[in-house]
């Protein structure tokens, strides 16, 4: 009779448990982005030997699933765009002259940055929340991809209590593999009340001695026509700055 | 002393530091001029087959078997920005040096003024490049557009002087984008002559939609200095890794020369289709396969294209056939890609062995009419910011009579180096 009705009390609230952790994530995602917005990030790859790459990106999003980043620095990368709109997204390079759909998985730039870095949604549109824990230190999420077209499978997020903004985020392969580990720190002040990490760096134990990071600048709410994100648009996306 | 305490603040909050790495993202405003460009070196050398019968055309009168060539470029490109209009220069200078000959050239690839009345309304007036079609080697309804090297498909190319615009629209639902390009390409005895022939304005137009997450674009040429065209494309991924596109044109009243049994040369005119269905699929390695099978119903057969290899081995050593095989060269016999099917396929593997902005790939394009092939085996290479690196190799092989197998080039070895700024 006991285990009946601890099991029954265990069903009641998996629902209740998931709510929590569902909108826990939007707040998440809500501290660390407006819905809308255009932002500014340098993107650097640090190899074991001390060398360094770094890309410049402007990325601007609306909505959900409307997202566009523009590369602006090195110059041999630069004017080079990706669209996503939904689970499409096409590559522009100013060479080839038009834009070209690429699938979901396929890299726009060298180095250990993939689409998933570049072109990321907000994580409640991408994943699920599959359990939730409140420990001393913070909330620890677990989330699951919603689609087989998101990088990740699986993401271990622990969130900073006080805050609501993630502090380590553990991505893993659907085979469990540990794939990467990001970092996020320096809390600054955005302005506009967006408070959040300048800084994210990953490692990876599949490429040991290897580092990226990610710098943060003049993320602002704004809002865009829809037209904006349209291939049609893409090669002009430099002139949204 | 106020001024240079704000200077300092705003540094203090636009600039982030991590690492010793510095982001002072002021630095990337966008401004009313930029200049941007590339230096590009490449040396060359070849491997000639002088036996080929193309070598006879190429090189009359010569016995070498090798050559050796150095090549270099610069393109700059300029943007001025007022308000809502925008001022476009794009300038390529180019010269080659080899045994035989110098050659230098200058051209503005695009030289153009774009005004965005609207988000949605654009209008561009001057030399522009157009881009239409899915094709990566090859693309049948690119109407207004210099031809495509299949070789090389992403080499930059010279535009076209022309007005043109866009009207775009969007929508939530199934149809998630509508827009319409409307294209005017005036041909004179000064402005596009490359184009055609006449004084016509060879209009045309684009509708391009984004229908249940396909890209559809339909495209119509009138008949002006060539004849009409008409033709769709699509685009659409079939999972998270495979990519289906593909390209279908029908072409009025196209000249074509052809070589009679009595060695006469015959222009004819006839409606030609061309076909285009490709793949993009990408492994778990992150090794990209793009495969592309091209029917063009305007080239020649394999029988015609071997009479005229015979033609020109002929005019060895008689005279009289040297014209007629010049005449019916000049006339699309030793254009690109002249037979009528051709299977391509391009496999790149990103960074194997760990080895990080290194990329090798593989090409090969094969003449379904004749079995003959290149192939082109390259090393790429962006680990330095700002160069471009590029080793490549190209083979060519066929029997005689074949396509690629009369190529005066039997191989070729190069290596690019690209600097941008």
């Amino acid at each position: 009779m006991k285990t009946t009705i601890a099991f029954l009390t265990l069903l009641i609230s998996l629902p209740a448990l998931a709510l929590d952790g569902a909108e826990l994530l939007r707040k998440v995602d809500r501290n660390l982005e407006p819905e809308s917005y255009e932002m500014y990030r340098k993107l650097v790859n640090i190899e074991p030997d001390g060398s360094k790459k770094e890309y410049v990106l402007y990325t601007v999003k609306k909505g959900r699933d409307k997202m566009v980043a523009l590369f602006l620095d090195p110059p041999s990368e630069k004017d080079r765009a990706t669209l996503r709109l939904d689970e499409n997204m096409w590559l522009y390079i100013p060479n080839v002259g038009k834009p070209i759909r690429i699938t979901s998985l396929q890299s726009v730039i060298g180095g250990v940055f993939n689409n998933a870095d570049i072109l990321s949604l907000d994580f409640s549109v991408e994943y699920n929340v599959t359990g939730m824990e409140d420990t001393p230190d913070g909330y620890v999420l677990q989330l699951k991809a919603k689609t087989a077209a998101v990088a990740y499978d699986r993401l271990t997020m622990h969130v900073d209590k006080k805050l609501l903004l993630p502090l380590t985020i553990e991505a893993y392969a659907a085979s469990g593999l540990l794939i990467k580990t990001l970092r996020y720190s320096d809390i600054k002040d955005f302005g506009g009340g967006l408070r959040r990490p300048a800084l994210l760096e990953t490692d990876s134990p599949l490429h040991q001695g290897y580092k990226s990071l990610m710098l943060y600048a003049k993320i602002k709410a704004r809002d865009f026509p829809d037209e904006v994100f349209t291939l049609n648009y893409l090669p002009r996306a430099k002139e949204l700055r | 002393m106020r001024s240079v305490a704000g200077v300092l603040l705003a540094l203090a909050l636009n600039a982030h530091a991590a690492d010793g790495i510095e982001f002072d993202v002021d630095a990337f405003d966008k401004k009313p001029f930029e200049l941007s460009g590339y230096l590009e070196v490449k040396p060359e050398y070849q491997w000639l087959d002088r036996d080929a019968a193309l070598y006879a055309l190429q090189f009359p009168g010569e016995t070498r078997t090798t050559l050796a060539r150095t090549s270099a470029a610069a393109e700059l490109s300029a943007v001025y920005r007022h308000d809502d209009v925008r001022l476009h220069a794009t300038a390529h200078a180019s010269g080659a040096y080899d045994a035989r000959d110098t050659t230098r050239d200058l051209q503005f690839y695009e030289a153009y003024g774009a005004w965005q009345a609207r988000t949605n309304v654009t209008v561009e007036l001057g030399k522009r490049t157009l881009r239409w079609g899915k094709g990566y080697a090859w693309s049948p309804v690119a109407f207004y557009e210099r031809a495509k090297d299949p070789t090389d498909p992403e080499l930059a190319r010279e535009g076209f002087v022309l007005l043109t615009g866009d009207l775009v629209r969007s929508f939530d639902g199934a149809l998630k984008t509508l827009a319409f390009t409307p294209v005017l390409l005036p041909v004179s005895d000064d402005v596009n002559t490359e184009y055609g022939a006449g004084a016509h304005w060879n209009p045309g137009a684009k509708l391009y939609a984004l229908w249940y997450d396909t890209d559809i674009d339909l495209m119509v040429a009138a008949e002006g200095s060539r004849g009409a065209r008409a033709g769709l494309d699509f685009s659409r991924n079939l999972g998270t890794n495979l990519e289906i596109h593909g390209e279908w044109a029908r072409f009025n009243d196209v000249p074509r020369t052809v070589l009679t049994t009595g060695n006469k040369i015959l222009n004819e005119q006839r409606t030609v289709y061309g076909t285009l269905l490709g793949l993009r699929y990408l492994t778990e390695r992150e090794a990209t396969f793009i495969v592309e099978y091209y029917r063009n119903d305007g080239g020649y057969r394999a029988d015609e294209m071997r009479h005229f290899y015979d033609l020109v081995r002929a005019s060895a050593t008689n005279p009289a056939f040297k014209s007629i095989a010049a005449q019916a060269a000049r006339g699309g016999y030793t254009a690109p890609n002249a037979l009528r099917d051709y299977l391509y396929l391009r496999v790149s593997q990103k960074e194997p062995f760990d080895i990080l902005y290194f990329t090798p790939a593989l090409t090969v394009m094969l003449n379904r009419n004749d079995d003959s092939a290149t192939l082109i085996p390259e090393l790429g290479y962006t680990g330095i910011t700002n160069f471009d690196v590029r080793l490549r190799a190209q083979f060519n092989r066929g029997a005689r009579g074949s396509e690629f197998g009369e190529k005066p080039l039997d191989a070729r070895a190069e290596f690019r180096v690209q600097y941008y700024f």
